[in-house]
């Protein structure tokens, strides 16, 4: 389902070109399925919101969580499988039970550097105890 | 006749040319990456990526484990020492980080106590105690302002180098959270930016 939400996506951007380089400058995010790998994971890798042109270049490749007291930790490890530098930027967004977004001073676009080949880890700590859900949203860092 | 027309175009033709050589202003989001990055200044994003990382680690440190909230403790904001060579508004980076803090539900910021206590009103009530005109059953009472437990102090420090057309600016944000019990520091982390900027080789 969603790999022909992305054909249908991809199609647009070919017949839309120009449209579509203006919208590169946005931060919109679209979600893609990365496999997961491994069996420590807990989270679905669906809570992680790539843009098209950055899922080719990040993958996931393990999504864990844990509890610190009473507040949820998540950890995203991702490695750049490109054989350049990526300057990416990445914000965690918490939802409470009713499945609306907490608004915290932590949750904003934070830029990041990821070297050729490196892998490197995400971590957001839930602003409160009461978070019951999560997304990590990831796109290109365009200056 | 000296045609009218043309007259007002004279008059109209510099506020023309200005208007036509002033740049754009627009709204960006605070949130966004849209900002400017200076090497030698602490930018807003500066100020969120110190917030998020040091709050986040607070907010995982054992210290603060055993506060809900329905037993949340009380904290000071003290100082934050800038070493910088730049004005700053330490505030910026304590006010997110107690906002953040305060929504967790495990801390309350006294505004009552401290060198940078915001709020006399809590002192200024019950000197109203004095005043005829006021009902004493409505006065807030001596001995029931809550003493904070810790305090939150910090530094700022910011090295620059230049070497040829490329300049650079290493800051760095520490923060230490005091046990005022003890007088230990409980808790400590720092926060690095590293910015770095090249002088174009083409102007004259």
């Amino acid at each position: 389902m969603k790999s022909t939400i992305l054909i249908q996506k991809s199609t647009h951007i070919l017949l839309f070109a120009p449209l579509a380089f203006a919208a590169a400058c946005n931060t919109s995010v679209n979600t893609v399925q990365t496999p997961s790998r491994g069996g420590a994971n807990r989270i679905p890798v669906e809570k992680i919101l790539f843009n098209p042109e950055l899922s080719a270049d990040l993958r996931v490749d393990d999504v864990r969580e844990k509890m610190s007291g009473d507040h949820w930790t998540i950890q995203v490890n991702l490695t750049n499988v490109t054989g350049g530098d990526i300057e990416y930027q990445y914000r965690f967004e918490w939802l409470d039970p009713q499945g609306f977004l907490v608004d915290t001073p932590t949750s904003t676009w934070l830029p990041r550097k990821a070297h050729a080949g490196e892998t490197l880890e995400i971590t957001g700590v839930a602003p409160k105890p009461n978070i019951a859900d999560f997304r990590l949203k990831l796109t290109n860092l365009d200056r | 006749m000296f045609n009218r027309s043309r007259l007002i175009m004279i008059l109209a033709a510099p506020l023309a040319f200005a208007t036509a050589c002033a740049g754009s202003t627009r709204r960006i989001d605070a949130s966004s990456n849209e900002g400017l990055v200076t090497a030698h200044d602490v930018n807003f994003k500066d100020w969120q990526d110190a917030a998020e990382s040091l709050t986040n680690s607070l907010l995982q440190s054992s210290v603060l484990a055993n506060y809900t909230a329905q037993n949340p403790t009380v904290m000071q904001i003290s100082n934050v020492v800038n070493k910088t060579t730049q004005h700053l508004d330490t505030e910026i980076l304590t006010d997110k980080i107690r906002i953040a803090l305060l929504g967790s539900g495990k801390v309350f910021t006294t505004t009552a106590i401290g060198k940078r206590a915001e709020d006399d009103a809590t002192k200024d009530a019950r000197a109203l105690g004095n005043d005829p005109m006021i009902d004493p059953n409505t006065v807030q009472p001596n001995r029931t302002v809550q003493a904070p437990r810790y305090s939150l102090s910090g530094i700022i420090i910011q090295i620059k180098v230049k070497e040829g057309g490329a300049s650079e600016s290493y800051f760095n944000f520490k923060l230490t959270l005091t046990d005022l019990k003890t007088g230990l520091g409980v808790w400590e982390n720092e926060k690095e930016i590293a910015k770095q900027t090249t002088r174009s080789g083409a102007g004259w």
